[in-house]
C-alpha cells in the first residue's frame, strides 16, 4: 500500500524592515496562499515574540455549500414568498 | 471607490450554494465582493424571502450561519427598510408590487442603478440596470 501525502515544509527568509516598518511577503508565498492585491491579512503578536501573519478570510470565501440539498428559487416559489409577505396584493 | 449594487433573494441563495453550480455572473459578483471591487447591498426584505424558503426546507441553522456571514462580511451592507425608502416610494405615482418597489427604492437610496436579479420588472418598471443570469 502506498500512502501519498503532501508535505508542507517550513520556509524561512530574512528581510530588512523599511524605515516605516514595511516588509514584503514574497510573491511565491503570496501565490501559494492566493493573497491578491487589496486582500487583507491578520497579524498576531505572540508571547514568544513571534509575529503570525494570516490571510484574512472573507466569510463569502467559505465554499461549504451551506444550502446543500435545496434547489434555487423557482418562479412559483418567488410568487408564493411575495404573497406570504403581502397577502392582499 | 467600489461599485455599489443591490441583490435580491435569489442572489443571496447562490452566495452559499455549491460553487460549481453558481451562475458565472454571480460567481464573478461574489469574487468581486471578496476582493472589495463591489459593495453589495442586501435589502432586509430579500433576507425575509430567503428565510421563508429555508424555513420550508428545514434549513434554519444553515440560514442562521449565512446571516452571520453577511453581517460579518466586509463590502456587504444589510439595509434596513426605513423611512428613507418610504419617502422614495412617494415619488412613484403608480402602485407596484411592494416587494419589488422596496428593493428598487433600495437602489435609489444607495444611488445605484444596478440590481442583480432575474426579475424583469426592475428594468421594465423601475428602469434599473438589470444584471441577470
Amino acid at each position: 500500500m502506498t500512502i501519498e501525502c503532501e508535505m508542507f515544509m517550513t520556509e524561512k527568509i530574512t528581510q530588512k524592515v523599511s524605515s516605516n516598518g514595511r516588509i514584503v511577503i514574497p510573491k511565491e508565498w503570496r501565490d501559494k496562499l492566493a493573497i491578491k492585491d487589496k486582500n487583507e491579512i491578520e497579524m498576531e503578536l505572540k508571547e514568544d515574540k513571534t509575529i503570525l501573519i494570516k490571510k484574512k478570510i472573507h466569510p463569502l470565501e467559505i465554499n461549504d455549500n451551506l444550502f446543500e440539498g435545496v434547489s434555487p428559487f423557482t418562479e412559483d416559489e418567488l410568487k408564493e414568498a411575495k404573497k406570504s409577505l403581502f397577502p392582499s396584493e | 471607490m467600489s461599485q455599489i449594487v443591490v441583490v435580491d433573494a435569489q442572489v443571496l441563495f447562490y452566495f452559499h450554494y455549491d460553487y460549481e453550480k453558481i451562475p458565472p455572473l454571480l460567481r464573478e459578483l461574489k469574487d468581486d465582493v471578496i476582493k472589495g471591487d463591489i459593495m453589495v447591498i442586501i435589502p432586509t426584505i430579500a433576507i425575509s424571502e430567503l428565510l421563508w424558503k429555508m424555513r420550508k426546507a428545514g434549513k434554519i441553522n444553515a440560514f442562521k450561519k449565512a446571516l452571520a456571514r453577511w453581517e460579518a462580511s466586509e463590502n456587504v451592507i444589510i439595509d434596513e427598510f426605513d423611512l428613507k425608502i418610504i419617502k422614495l416610494m412617494l415619488n412613484n405615482t403608480e402602485s407596484h408590487e411592494l416587494l419589488d418597489e422596496i428593493i428598487a427604492m433600495t437602489c435609489k437610496k444607495y444611488k445605484t442603478n444596478i440590481i442583480f436579479s432575474t426579475n424583469l420588472k426592475f428594468r421594465e418598471i423601475f428602469k434599473l440596470e438589470l444584471r441577470s443570469w
